[in-house]
C-alpha cells in the first residue's frame, strides 16, 4: 500500500475511532503478533478509474467494545449478528472518509462481511496496516484488482 | 408542537444512535419511523405523514440520492426538508443534481450535538420542548 494512502487511511481510522466509538489506538504497525482468527474481515469495494477494495479485519474482541461504546449496550447484552452487522457501519464511514481523500472519481459499494479465508492473503511484498488498541487489533489492506 | 421524523439508513446500530440523539436533543419528537433504504422509506411515506427525514446515502436496494430524486419529484413529499446524514464527503456529492435535493449535510463520525443543532436550524427552536423521556434511558 502506497505509503500517502496508507497514512490518510490511517488517519481516517483514527478519526472514526474516536469520534464515533471512543477507542484510541496503541500503537501502528507493532510487533509482529499475527491477528487472531477470532476475527470479522469486510470488504469495501470502489469503482472508478480502476477498480480496487478494501478489506478490514477487525478481531472480535475489539469489534464488541466498538459496538458496545457506539450504542451504549453492553456487548453481553448483544447478540454475534447485531456486532458483526454494526462492524459494517463502521467499514462504511471509514470507507466514505477515505474516499474523501481520492483525487479521481469513483462510487463506493456496500460493505460485506468475508471470511478470513477469502480476504486477500498479502505478500511479503506487500505492506498492510495494522492498529492496535486495548482491545483488540484491526489489520486493513488496499488491493487493486 | 410533536415533529414526525423519519429516520433512513441500513444500518439498524447507526438508526439506534439517530433516534437516541432525538430523544435526548430536548426536542418534542411525536412519532420516529424508520427505513433500512429508500424503498422502506417511500413506503413509509406512503402511510404515514413526517416533517422531517434524516437519511443516509449509501445504501442498498434504493440509495438515499435515488430516494431524494423520487420524494422530490412527488408533490406531497416535495417540502420536506431533508438532512443527510453520511460519510461519502461533500465533494463527493455535490456534483450530483440531488445535491440540491438536500437540505443540511451531516458528515459521519459526527457528535450527536452536531445532529441536534442541525435539527434546530432546520425546524427552529419554537419547537422544541423538554424532552418527556426520562434521561435514565438515555445514556450515550
Amino acid at each position: 500500500m502506497p505509503n500517502t494512502m496508507k497514512n490518510q487511511l490511517t488517519n481516517v481510522i483514527f478519526n472514526v475511532m474516536a469520534e464515533m466509538y471512543f477507542i484510541f489506538p496503541l500503537e501502528v504497525d507493532g510487533d509482529e503478533k499475527a491477528i487472531s482468527p477470532e476475527t470479522t474481515c469486510y470488504r469495501l469495494t470502489y469503482k472508478g478509474e480502476s477498480d480496487f477494495f478494501l478489506e478490514i479485519s477487525i478481531e472480535n474482541s475489539l469489534l464488541s467494545m466498538m459496538i458496545q461504546n457506539f450504542i451504549g449496550i453492553d456487548a453481553n447484552d448483544l447478540d454475534p449478528n447485531t456486532i458483526a452487522e454494526g462492524g459494517k457501519e463502521f467499514v462504511n464511514i471509514v470507507g466514505g472518509n477515505f474516499m474523501d481523500c481520492f483525487d479521481h472519481p469513483c462510487s463506493m459499494g456496500i460493505p460485506e462481511i468475508i471470511t478470513p479465508n477469502n480476504a486477500i492473503q498479502l505478500s511479503q511484498s506487500l505492506e498492510k496496516g495494522r492498529l492496535n488498541f486495548e482491545n483488540g487489533m484491526l489489520e486493513v489492506a488496499l488491493v487493486y484488482q | 408542537m410533536a415533529i414526525n421524523i423519519l429516520v433512513v439508513d441500513d444500518a439498524p446500530t447507526m438508526r439506534k444512535i439517530i433516534i437516541k440523539t432525538i430523544k435526548i436533543s430536548g426536542q418534542y419528537a411525536g412519532e420516529i419511523y424508520e427505513a433500512g433504504n429508500g424503498i422502506e422509506a417511500l413506503q413509509q411515506l406512503d402511510e404515514h405523514w413526517v416533517d422531517l427525514i434524516i437519511t443516509d446515502i449509501n445504501m442498498p436496494e434504493m440509495d438515499g440520492m435515488e430516494m431524494l430524486k423520487r420524494l422530490k419529484s412527488t408533490p406531497e413529499f416535495s417540502r420536506i426538508p431533508v438532512i443527510a446524514v453520511t460519510s461519502r464527503g461533500r465533494k463527493s456529492l455535490e456534483h450530483n443534481d440531488e445535491w440540491m435535493l438536500i437540505t443540511e449535510y451531516l458528515s459521519k463520525p459526527f457528535h450527536p450535538e452536531k445532529l441536534r443543532d442541525v435539527i434546530f436550524s432546520i425546524i427552529g427552536e419554537e419547537y422544541a420542548q423538554h424532552n418527556e423521556e426520562s434521561t435514565d434511558e438515555c445514556d450515550f
